[in-house]
């Protein structure tokens, strides 16, 4: 499968897809693709570069984030599980309508990335740069922003 | 058809720069701020920019023109050429422009201003500030509102829902995720029916 192997993915559209127990190499790129309606399971996207692509009203189970660079990327209407984004760059990215559950989006630079709508329960915002993210009509139940610039956020 | 999103702290306006696969002439749609990442985005992918189309006139969308004019001298398109100040060729509503090799469909959207217009590039829609990821643009008042809630409705609500959407600020979407998740639209539609349904109650009184 292209998401296992070194090669740069771009350009592709594979929506509806099921994807489990991959783990994507160090500085994966993933360019302009469309992932859409996708089911992601134990999918480790860990160090990966995520440039302008949808994944959007897809469902993400236990997969890791952790450190990516991700850049004008879409991910409305999807499902994250107990997902972890740590330490990561996910600036202009669009969340709106996610729904979020256990997941952590801890020490990550969330710049101009966009929540709205969104349900998030038990999700971790913890020292975080939230400089201008959206959090408007956002419902939040047992959210985290301890060390984070809430404040510089749009409410 | 390739696009490059281009984001700029100057005025948080966002540019797009859209190509052929080889490099060659490209279009810019509203050059807010040229700095050297842009430039150099133009330069590793062999392009040189022919078109402009400017969304409206607003400062954050049109000041990176005087810049770009210095490099490459554009021909420039927007709805109103009186409010600029270098030529700039008018385009008219549901005007289809050929451009760069692509097919450039223009829809006249007024409210956030007049002169708004948004593109249509094959499956992208380039809608300056009328629609923002998950929000709708500032209006100067309610009739401003209304007038855009429903030219949002006619012309850009009423396209394939998987046309992606290229706002002037904010996130790249999709019409999908407007219609589905942006609360201006959802929460001022229904204002405005009530304000509507108030308007017919008044005049059938005052008749």
């Amino acid at each position: 499968m292209k998401l296992e192997s070194q090669e740069v993915v771009k350009d592709l559209c594979i929506t509806d897809a099921e994807f489990e127990d991959i783990v994507l190499p160090g500085k994966k790129e993933i360019i302009a693709s469309n992932f859409a309606w996708s089911t992601f399971r134990h999918v480790d996207f860990s160090h990966a570069e995520l440039i302008s692509s949808f994944f959007d009203f897809c469902l993400f189970e236990d997969c890791r984030f952790k450190d990516i660079d991700c850049r004008y990327c879409v991910f409305s209407g999807s499902e994250f599980l107990t997902c972890d984004f740590s330490g990561s760059f996910i600036v202009h990215s669009n969340f709106s309508g996610i729904t979020s559950i256990m997941t952590s989006f801890a020490s990550s630079d969330l710049y101009f990335s966009a929540f709205p709508t969104s349900y998030l329960k038990e999700t971790s915002f913890e020292d975080c740069n939230l400089k201008k993210t959206d959090f408007r009509f956002s419902d939040q139940r047992g959210v985290s922003f301890r060390y984070s610039n809430y404040q510089e956020a749009r409410l | 058809m390739k696009i490059f999103p281009h984001f700029s702290v100057v005025g948080f306006c966002n540019s797009y720069i859209i190509g052929g696969e080889e490099g060659g002439g490209c279009i810019m749609i509203d050059p807010g701020h040229i700095d050297e990442e842009l430039i150099s985005l133009l330069v590793s992918n062999h392009y040189v920019v022919q078109t402009v189309l400017l969304t409206h006139s607003h400062e954050a969308h049109v000041a990176g023109m005087g810049t770009l004019r210095k490099i490459y001298d554009p021909v420039v398109y927007a709805a109103n050429p009186a409010r600029y100040d270098f030529p700039v060729n008018r385009v008219e509503d549901d005007e289809v422009l050929s451009l760069c090799g692509f097919s450039v469909h223009a829809i006249h959207v007024p409210g956030h201003s007049l002169d708004s217009l948004a593109y249509l590039i094959d499956h992208a829609i380039f809608s300056g500030d009328t629609l923002e990821g998950g929000r709708i643009a500032a209006t100067n008042g309610f009739m401003e509102q209304e007038l855009l809630l429903s030219t949002i409705e006619k012309r850009l609500m009423t396209l394939d829902e998987n046309f992606l959407l290229f706002p002037g600020h904010g996130s790249i979407s999709k019409i999908r995720i407007e219609r589905m998740f942006n609360q201006d639209l959802l929460k001022l539609r229904t204002i405005e029916r009530a304000r509507s349904l108030l308007r017919k109650e008044e005049d059938a009184t005052d008749a």
